[in-house]
C-alpha cells in the first residue's frame, strides 16, 4: 500500500493504482470535474493510464459560482 | 449582433454567477437579463460529497456560453493550471484570465497576467484578461495574442462606476480593433450606458446584479441600459461645448422679443460714457 493525499485527506491506496481508480473509489464522480496530480493538470484522457506513487497530491475540481 | 471570439451574439451584457441568494433567483436573472455568456469558477471537491453538482445542471440549463475565471490566482503558474482545468471541464477554450496582484483592492499582477495570457494564446485559449486600464499594460496583452481586454472600470465589487474616464477613452481610441469588455467596478445602469457611449463592446458585471434589493429587476435594468448605451454610440453622440446655444431657431421669434432686445441695446448705447 502507499499513502497519497486527495483534497488534504491521506488515503491508503494500493501500489500502482491508477488515478482513475481512486477517482472512481473516493470520490463521487459528477459529470464534471478536473484533477490535478503534484500540482500539474491531468487530462481526462490519461486518467486511466496515470500511476500513482507514494505522497501524490491529487486536486479534485468541480465547477462553482463566479464572477 | 456582435462577434465575440468568433461567436455571434445579440446580447452585449455578460453575467457573473455569483452572490446571488440562491440559484432559482440566480436563473432567474441570467433569463431576465437576456445574457448568452455567464462566469463560472472552480473549487476543491469535498470527498464523498456531490460539491457542485447543483449548480452545473442549473448552470447547463441556461444554454449559454460559458467562460470560466481564474479566480483567486496570484502567480501565472496557477492561473494556467487553472486554465487547464477549466477547458477539460467546461470544453471550452475561452478563460478570463485573472492574477492578482494586491488583495485589498484586487489589482491584477501585470507582469503574471502578460506572462500567463502569452502562454494561454499558445495553447490555444482565446484569452480574456482582467486588466487594469493601464495602456500599455493593455498593448502588451495584446501583443502577446490577446484579441479581447477586460479593463476594470473600479475595483472588483465595489460598484464606484467609471474611476479614469480619460483612460478607458484612450484605450478606445489606441485600441480600436480589439473588443473591449468594461469587466468589474460598474455599480448602476447608468455606468453601464457611459462605458458603451465610449464605445466599448460590451459589460460584465456580477455584483451590481446579485446584491441588489431585487436582482431579477436590476438585471433587466443593465439590459436596458446595456441596449441604450449601444445604441447612443452608434447613433453616435455630439459633441460636447462650453457656449450655450438655443435649441429654438430664433429668426421667426415674435417681432416684441425682437423691439425688446433693440430698445434695450439703444438704451445702452444712450447711456453717457
Amino acid at each position: 500500500m502507499i499513502s497519497v493525499c486527495l483534497n488534504n485527506k491521506t488515503i491508503l491506496v494500493k501500489k500502482e493504482s491508477s488515478l482513475l481508480s481512486i477517482l472512481q473509489e473516493h470520490i463521487h464522480l459528477q459529470s464534471c470535474y478536473a484533477v490535478t496530480l503534484n500540482q500539474h493538470f491531468v487530462p481526462a484522457a490519461k486518467h486511466g493510464t496515470t500511476q500513482l506513487k507514494q505522497n501524490d497530491v491529487i486536486e479534485i475540481v468541480t465547477p462553482m459560482q463566479g464572477g | 449582433m456582435w462577434t465575440l471570439a468568433d461567436k455571434m451574439l445579440s446580447s452585449r451584457f455578460l453575467l457573473g454567477t455569483a452572490h446571488y441568494a440562491s440559484l432559482d433567483i440566480m436563473k432567474n436573472a441570467i433569463r431576465a437579463a437576456k445574457t448568452e455568456v455567464i462566469t463560472v469558477s472552480l473549487k476543491r471537491q469535498r470527498p464523498e460529497k456531490k460539491g457542485g453538482e447543483q449548480f452545473w445542471s442549473s448552470i447547463k440549463a441556461m444554454n449559454c456560453h460559458l467562460l470560466p475565471n481564474t479566480a483567486g490566482c496570484h502567480q501565472a503558474n496557477e492561473a494556467i493550471t487553472m486554465a487547464e482545468m477549466a477547458r477539460d471541464m467546461f470544453q471550452t477554450n475561452w478563460i478570463k484570465l485573472e492574477v492578482i496582484g494586491d488583495n485589498y483592492n484586487l489589482q491584477p499582477d501585470p507582469f503574471e497576467l502578460v506572462y500567463a495570457a502569452k502562454i494561454l494564446v499558445k495553447k490555444g485559449f482565446e484569452v480574456f484578461p482582467y486588466c487594469t486600464d493601464d495602456l500599455v499594460l493593455c498593448q502588451r496583452l495584446v501583443d502577446v495574442g490577446c484579441r479581447i481586454l477586460m479593463p476594470w472600470a473600479a475595483p472588483i465589487g465595489s460598484g464606484k462606476g467609471l474611476l479614469n474616464v480619460y483612460a478607458m477613452e484612450t484605450l478606445r481610441q489606441r485600441l480600436p480593433h480589439i473588443t473591449l469588455i468594461v469587466d468589474a467596478g460598474i455599480g448602476t445602469p447608468s455606468d453601464a450606458v457611459h462605458a458603451l457611449e465610449l464605445g466599448y463592446d460590451a459589460i460584465l458585471l456580477n455584483t451590481a446584479v446579485a446584491l441588489a434589493k431585487k436582482p431579477i429587476q436590476m438585471a433587466e435594468a443593465f439590459r436596458d441600459a446595456i441596449i441604450a448605451g449601444r445604441a447612443a454610440f452608434e447613433a453616435g453622440l455630439m459633441l460636447e461645448r462650453n457656449m450655450a446655444s438655443p435649441s429654438t431657431n430664433l429668426v421667426d421669434t415674435p417681432f416684441w422679443h425682437q423691439e425688446k432686445d433693440i430698445s434695450s441695446l439703444q438704451d445702452w448705447m444712450a447711456l453717457p460714457s
